[in-house]
């Protein structure tokens, strides 16, 4: 059978989802770093000061603005600083550390495996569409797939909504940790996704995942089946799938105009695991202070693996042997979009999908443009990536802009794409970051 | 486990994507050499020796005249290895007769990178196909020579008549049989006689997804539809002459084709249109050559008018 | 010969009424133009560079001949000569606008600044600035790639290899402004070329913690507030952890630059008992 994909371009990147299957727990951090702005927007406030103490879980920075989203303790212990730390692009950022004692954090580990081996009896409870908006908000959840917008904004639409599209397609080659969630608990996102139909009232929600997660797809499916309006719709694996709007189009045919955002065609995209953030903050009031992180790429094999990580966990706690003697990139996410990290003492986030280790990922020499139109195959938003490059290159601003660079989805398939070799994205971002600024 | 990690090297940082797809420039180049076997193959086949001498003239002039342009004049590094300036040459002796002098050879394959391509600014920046304008430079200089085909396996240097010059002068009906144009066994420039062979070399290129289908497509649609105004066979019509080792090797060029589906099939369907009514009512009897060089210079335009449909429709203006 | 007589004659004749054709459509359609447009544009550099804030050159010419003075407009690359004899063309008085010219606010050359990141992408410093921090630690510094050298047209920028800033050429820098407009990290600033060519300022933009930023860069400022306390003239203020010269204040007398521990503070001109590096002086 073929399934539908999106209407133009797209790659098929060699996959490398070779993580082992399953979800272990990571240790709780000693010293858990918190960035006060995970999400975009503006920073939380922190309500804490230097030297309090807090519990797992507590409310230590809140969101008094229109977009930003709340941030939780993920260890219980002391507020040893509010300061500046070490960002994974290696810039500083406002922070709250925590650090826990040896009877904290022992009664940490002890609570959170209880919570996590209870999790599958745990009920649903029947709230209305308020209660959910609140409870999600306070739980500080932003869209987990990573671009991290704050997700109780997106469940109070102001446009008229009529399709929830559940994002399970995770087309990043390496990355698994959609796909290790979305086998472990199926019936935990199909009730999450049923709270985000209540909260918005749509009554259709679509859970779209790629051909190549059958174990995935069949668990959901399963699950589905006995909730009214939930539909799972298997895509085919093409890069990049779950791009927004190219999920929207594969899924309801329906285009998202130039700048506007999926809304104004009357669809709401979120992840799976910001549907099962979701259900654990409305059913087990539990805020957004742990996610699951793929850790992958040229590592052994056996530490390929798909971690429940806390937030504000240093990278240098996360267990994977970088190889040696070998030009090293590490890379926050998967390789077509994640950006690299320059610093293991830079902690997870909420919107960390995972950690790609690349050896050998060095650029090859760039050779001419001729002309083959690889890119304006692959462009999943019908540009011309040859085209635009050159007005990046050349700083022709306005020309780009004519030529729609503010429509760029910055995906990577022109530069993936090329066989010369030619940094196409690099100069296309140029000229898209200067369009904006004016 | 404990965590390991050793910082002592410096780390790298790059903007995304991270990876990239195996195939470069030169893989595309040495593909479209390799789709080229079949037709070099029968070439030296029925034309014998002189046939082989013509190809290695046409490539080693090539070579040697991007090289010295490229290190002497340019003080560049060489890029030979890109494959491009083989396969030019390679592409221009096939679109010549396999008789023709060898100095005239050389002087081709000067022109083809000397003038056409490396004069524009060398690979990716050429207007205009290099082999085509090679051919069509010694077409026009040297006339006679250039329209004097020998016949395919006669060593006493008998020639003969294409199968189109024979259509201009009259009846065509039994001059070739149908399977000899296939074969190839008919004279004509030696990489275009043989037809089974070029599109065994097309099929290749499809599969390797080096070209697309378009262009090869809409060129024969055109001609096709020309044909059938005109009441000449298309059939016979797309088998003989240059055609299809134009459509499938030289239109299909990257630097000198549109890049856009909607451009690919307006400026194959004009080739196509071009060499019909050459053929059918210009002074030339063959006309492929020209259609493709008159496309090549309008394809700017076709890729500027003849944009991909973006994604995301512009919205409303209120 | 009948045919070369013909030839002439037809193409004669085709020659006199197109000229005919060209007199009358010629004089149907003149533009109207003032003609010290011309003059005042044939004064300019010509090189369009935008730094009056106009298209071009000839539409800081137009517009200047549209008011008739040249009061709120100035053109900031000409010299006060220039300006002075377009004001002679357009009738008017111009007053000598202080000459700017751009500093660059970092001094962290490749010797001072340790880079433990290596960068792999397009050397643009737009580029680099949007994947990661740069290959110093340092989030506020120069990246090094030049951005603005390619965008100066007066050739006023160029890097210096062997500290990786560029460096401006006070007699070529017109302050066009088109530099600061492209430095991602805002470290380009017009400041006035102050008397006798003296000039003071504070060549660091960190606002990274005195700690913090001594650690990324020796030479950065570190906010210690010695150079305010040194200066007797309140020319200089500190936010943020980070220094700043008020160019309208400063009297150009050197105080706070042998003042600054880490001579993040430069001058255009020699300093007397200045405990730093000579190198930093241009």
């Amino acid at each position: 059978m073929i399934h539908s994909t999106f209407s133009k371009g797209g790659i098929h990147p060699a996959a490398c989802k070779t993580t082992l299957s399953g979800i272990e727990a990571l240790p709780l951090p000693r010293r858990a770093v918190v960035p006060l702005q995970q999400h975009i927007g503006a920073p939380a406030r922190p309500i804490v000061a230097k030297g309090d103490s807090v519990r797992r879980g507590q409310l230590i920075a809140e969101a008094p603005y229109a977009m930003s989203a709340a941030v939780h303790a993920p260890v219980s212990g002391t507020v040893a600083a509010l300061e500046d730390a070490l960002m994974p692009d290696g810039r500083r950022r406002p922070c709250i550390v925590i650090t826990a004692d040896e009877a904290t954090h022992d009664a940490d580990e002890t609570e959170r495996m209880r919570y996590w081996l209870a999790i599958d009896s745990m009920a649903t409870p029947d709230v209305d569409a308020d209660t959910i908006k609140r409870r999600v908000a306070r739980a500080g959840i932003v869209g987990m797939g990573g671009a991290t917008f704050p997700s109780a904004i997106k469940l109070a639409p102001r446009d008229k909504v009529d399709l929830l599209i559940i994002n399970g397609c995770e087309c990043e080659p390496f990355l698994t940790c959609d796909d290790a969630l979305m086998r472990a608990y199926p019936a935990k996102i199909i009730a999450g996704v049923q709270m985000m139909m209540k909260a918005t009232a749509i009554d259709r929600a679509v859970i779209a995942i790629e051909d190549n997660k059958p174990e995935a797809a069949a668990a959901l499916a399963a699950h589905a089946v006995s909730a009214a309006g939930v539909e799972v719709k298997i895509l085919r694996t093409k890069y990049p799938q779950g791009g927004e709007r190219q999920l929207i189009d594969a899924v309801s045919g329906r285009k998202v105009p130039s700048g506007a955002i999926p809304s104004a065609v009357g669809v709401i995209v979120h992840n799976v695991a910001t549907a099962f953030a979701v259900w654990q903050a409305v059913s087990t009031d539990m805020p957004l202070i742990e996610r699951v992180i793929s850790i992958s790429g040229d590592i052994p094999a056996d530490q390929r693996r798909n971690y429940r990580a806390a937030i504000g966990t240093p990278f240098a706690e996360i267990p994977f042997t970088l190889p040696p003697d070998a030009d090293t990139k590490i890379i926050l996410g998967g390789p077509m979009m994640g950006k690299c990290t320059v610093t293991l003492d830079a902690p997870v986030t909420k919107g960390t999908s995972g950690i790609t280790v690349l050896t050998d990922a060095r650029r090859q020499p760039l050779m001419p443009c001729i002309r083959c139109g690889a890119c304006v195959d692959a462009c999943p938003m019908g540009l011309e990536p040859y085209l635009l490059e050159t007005y990046g290159r050349l700083r022709r601003w306005d020309d780009a802009r004519a030529a729609d660079v503010a429509d760029c989805i910055e995906c990577g398939s022109c530069s993936w794409s090329c066989p010369s070799r030619r940094p196409l994205l690099d100069y296309i971002r140029r000229a898209k970051n200067r369009c904006r600024q004016r | 486990m404990p965590p390991t990690l050793t910082m002592d090297k410096k780390m790298i940082f790059s903007p995304a994507p991270h990876v990239h797809r195996r195939r470069t420039t030169g893989h595309a180049m040495l593909h479209v050499l390799i789709a080229l076997v079949p037709a070099v193959a029968c070439a030296i086949f029925y034309f014998g020796w002189h046939a082989a001498a013509v190809m290695a003239v046409a490539v080693a002039a090539c070579l040697a005249t991007e090289w010295l342009i490229t290190t002497r004049l340019l003080k560049q590094k060489s890029h030979l290895a890109d494959c491009s300036a083989l396969l030019t040459g390679v592409l221009l002796a096939l679109n010549l007769p396999a008789s023709l002098p060898l100095w005239m050879v050389a002087v081709g394959a000067i022109v083809a990178i000397g003038i056409a391509k490396m004069a524009f600014g060398g690979l990716g920046c050429n207007i205009f196909n290099p082999a085509l304008v090679g051919r069509v430079f010694l077409l026009i200089s040297f006339p006679v020579a250039m329209t004097t085909w020998p016949l395919p396996g006669a060593p006493d240097g008998a020639t003969g008549a294409t199968f189109l010059t024979l259509a201009k002068n009259g009846s065509p009906e039994f001059a070739y049989n149908v399977g000899d144009m296939l074969a190839g066994n008919i004279p004509g420039s030696m990489g275009e006689v043989s037809a089974l062979a070029l599109i065994a070399g097309g099929i290749y290129l499809l599969a390797m997804k080096v070209i697309r289908i378009w262009i090869p497509l809409s060129i024969i649609a055109g001609l096709t539809a020309v044909d059938l105004l005109a009441g000449f066979p298309p059939g016979l019509d797309i088998i003989s002459g240059g055609l299809l080792l134009g459509a499938i090797f030289m239109a299909t060029d990257y630097v000198t084709s549109p890049m856009t589906t909607r451009a690919m099939i307006a400026y194959g369907l004009a080739i196509g249109i071009i060499t019909a009514v050459i053929r059918r009512w210009g002074a030339y009897p063959e006309g492929m050559s020209f259609a493709i060089l008159i496309m090549n210079g309008v394809t700017p335009l076709l890729d500027r008018y003849l944009r991909p449909r973006r994604l995301a429709p512009k919205p409303a203006r209120t | 010969m009948q045919v070369v007589l013909y030839s002439i004659l037809i193409l004669g004749a085709i020659g006199c009424i197109g000229a005919v054709v060209l007199f009358f459509t010629a004089r149907r359609f003149e533009v109207k133009e003032d003609p010290r447009i011309d003059q005042v544009a044939s004064l300019l550099a010509g090189a369009n560079c935008g730094g009056c804030g106009f298209s071009g050159c000839r539409a800081f010419a137009t517009e200047a001949v549209r008011r008739g003075n040249l009061k709120d407009i100035n053109c900031p690359v000409s010299s006060a000569d220039t300006m002075a004899r377009i004001a002679l063309i357009l009738g008017c008085t111009v007053e000598v606008a202080q000459r700017n010219i751009a500093v660059l606010r970092c001094n962290g050359s490749c010797q001072a600044r340790p880079q433990p990141y290596a960068y792999d992408g397009v050397r643009s410093c737009a580029v680099m600035d949007a994947a990661g921090v740069g290959e110093s630690a340092c989030a506020f510094g120069c990246l090094g790639c030049g951005d603005c050298v390619e965008v100066c047209r007066f050739g006023a920028l160029s890097l210096d290899t062997a500290t990786g800033l560029p460096v401006v050429d006070p007699d070529r820098c017109t302050a066009c402004g088109a530099c600061i407009a492209e430095c991602p990290r805002h470290l380009l600033e017009l400041r006035p070329t102050g008397r006798n060519d003296r000039r003071v300022w504070v060549a660091c933009a960190s606002r990274d913690r005195g700690a913090v930023a001594r650690r990324i860069c020796p030479s950065a400022c570190i906010g210690c507030r010695k150079c305010e306390k040194a200066c007797r003239f309140g020319a200089i203020d500190v936010a943020d952890n980070l220094s700043y010269i008020t160019a309208a204040d400063c009297r150009a007398c050197g105080a706070c630059v042998s003042e600054c521990p880490t001579g993040a503070i430069l001058a255009s001109f020699p300093i007397r008992n200045q405990s730093n590096d000579p190198q930093h002086i241009q």
